[in-house]
C-alpha cells in the first residue's frame, strides 16, 4: 500500500494484523472507556514498536503484546479517574438505574469488572477472557500462581456479588 | 428482561469485537495495511453463542451481528474506502490525539421521538427532525455502529439513524447493513407489516446476503407472532 512513512515498523506491522482484535479487547475489559479505545490501542502499537528489539520470544507474542497492554490500561485508568464521572459514558447514577436495562452484556460485564479490585479485574480478565493458562498470568503480572488463583476466585465472588446486587441472577 | 449469569458474560466477552472500522482507523494513524481477521478466523456465530442470547433476550443481531458475520461482509468495501478516502480533518481540536477522526462525540442519553409510521415506511424522506444526535462527523460506519447499538433498547432511535444514514449515504457500502437494522427496528416498533415486507424484498434482492439466516429468523418470528 503506497501511503506516508509507517509509524512502526513491518514487523509491528505484523503485529497489529494478527493481535489488533485481541488487544482491542483486552484493554476494554481492563477498564479503558469505548472512546479511549482506539488511543490505547494505537499506544500499545507505538510501545511494541519501540520495545521490539527487547523482545526475545520467551513468551508468545500475544501474551507479550497483553504485558504491555495492562501498563497502558493502567495509566488510561489512572486518567479516567482524573475524569469527572459525568464523561463517562458507562457512569451510572441512581436516577439512571433503568439504564441497566438498556446496556448490552459487554457493557454489563464492564461495568461490573469496574466494580472490583485492579489486581483481581487482570487476572479475571486475563485467564477467563483471554484464556492465558494460569502460569502465563502469573508470569505477567510477576506474582505466585497460587496467589493468581486466589484473586481469580476472589474476582469471581466478588464479580458475582456485584452482578447480584444488579439484579442479575446468579 | 433478564440477564445472563458471569460465565455468560464472559462467553460472550470472548466474542466480543470492535465496531466497524475501528481498528481500520487506528491502522491509519499508524499508517499500517489492515483487514480485518478473514472469512475462515471468523466463522458465523456459534449456535452455543446464539442461544445465550436468544435466552438473555437480546438481539441476536446486537450481540453476533458485526462483531462476527459483517465484519467479514463488509470489511473489505469499508476497508476500501477508509483507505482510498483521504484522512477526515479533525471536527475539533480536543486534546489533538493521533487518532482524532476516530473520536465520536459522547451521545446524550435523550429520548428521540418516535418517527411516523408513514416516515418509516418510506426511507427516502428524511425525518421531521433530524436526529441531532447524529453529527456530520460521524462517519459511515459510525453511523450504523450506532444504529446497530441502539436497536436492542431503543429500536425508534435505531430506526432513526438508519434514515439518517440512507440520506446521507444513499450509496454507501453499509447498505445492505443498514436494512437489516432498518427492518429489525421496524419490527421492535410493532410496524410488523412493514418489516415482513421489506424482510421480503431484502430475500429477493440480497438471496445470497450473509445476513439472510437474519432477515430468515425475524420473518419466522414475525410469521408466528
Amino acid at each position: 500500500m503506497p501511503r506516508e512513512e509507517a509509524l512502526v515498523g513491518p514487523a509491528t506491522a505484523r503485529l497489529f494484523q494478527a493481535h489488533a482484535e485481541e488487544v482491542w479487547r483486552f484493554l476494554k475489559y481492563l477498564g479503558v472507556r469505548e472512546h479511549d479505545l482506539a488511543d490505547a490501542c494505537q499506544e500499545v502499537f507505538l510501545v511494541a514498536h519501540r520495545k521490539l528489539p527487547e523482545f526475545r520470544g520467551e513468551s508468545a507474542p500475544r501474551t507479550w503484546l497483553y504485558g504491555i497492554s495492562l501498563r497502558v490500561a493502567k495509566t488510561w485508568r489512572r486518567r479516567r479517574q482524573l475524569v469527572p464521572l459525568g464523561e463517562d459514558d458507562r457512569a451510572v447514577g441512581p436516577q439512571q438505574e433503568h439504564e441497566r436495562e438498556r446496556r448490552d452484556t459487554h457493557e454489563l460485564l464492564c461495568w461490573a469488572l469496574d466494580r472490583i479490585s485492579e489486581t483481581q479485574r487482570e487476572v479475571f480478565v486475563l485467564h477467563e477472557i483471554e484464556e492465558l493458562p494460569m502460569a502465563e498470568v502469573a508470569a505477567r503480572l510477576e506474582c505466585g500462581v497460587f496467589t493468581a488463583y486466589s484473586r481469580l476466585r476472589l474476582a469471581r465472588r466478588a464479580l458475582k456479588r456485584v452482578l447480584a446486587e444488579k439484579g442479575v441472577k446468579r | 428482561m433478564t440477564h445472563p449469569d458471569l460465565d455468560q458474560l464472559v462467553l460472550l466477552a470472548r466474542r466480543d469485537r470492535p465496531a466497524l472500522g475501528v481498528l481500520a482507523a487506528v491502522a491509519r494513524s499508524l499508517r499500517v495495511p489492515f483487514a480485518a481477521a478473514p472469512i475462515a478466523a471468523i466463522v458465523t456465530p456459534s449456535t452455543a453463542a446464539a442461544s445465550l442470547v436468544a435466552k438473555a433476550g437480546l438481539s441476536r443481531l446486537a450481540l453476533l451481528g458485526w462483531g462476527a458475520g459483517s465484519t467479514v461482509a463488509v470489511s473489505g468495501v469499508v476497508l476500501a474506502v477508509v483507505f482510498s478516502r483521504p484522512v477526515a480533518p479533525p471536527a475539533s481540536p480536543v486534546r489533538a490525539p493521533v487518532l482524532q477522526p476516530v473520536r465520536a462525540p459522547v451521545l446524550p442519553q435523550v429520548a428521540e421521538p418516535a418517527p411516523a409510521p408513514e416516515v418509516a415506511a418510506s426511507p427516502a424522506a428524511s425525518p421531521a427532525r433530524p436526529a441531532k444526535e447524529t453529527p456530520a462527523t460521524w462517519d459511515e460506519p459510525q453511523l450504523i455502529e450506532r444504529a446497530r447499538k441502539a436497536l436492542a433498547a431503543e429500536p425508534r432511535r435505531a430506526l432513526s439513524l438508519t434514515q439518517e444514514h440512507q440520506r446521507r449515504f444513499p450509496a454507501g457500502a453499509l447498505g445492505v447493513e443498514r436494512d437489516v437494522i432498518a427492518l429489525e427496528a421496524l419490527a421492535r416498533t410493532g410496524q410488523a407489516a412493514e418489516a415482513k415486507r421489506r424482510a421480503l424484498a431484502f430475500q429477493a434482492k440480497y438471496p445470497k446476503s450473509i445476513h439472510l439466516p437474519r432477515v430468515n429468523a425475524l420473518l419466522a418470528r414475525l410469521g408466528s407472532e
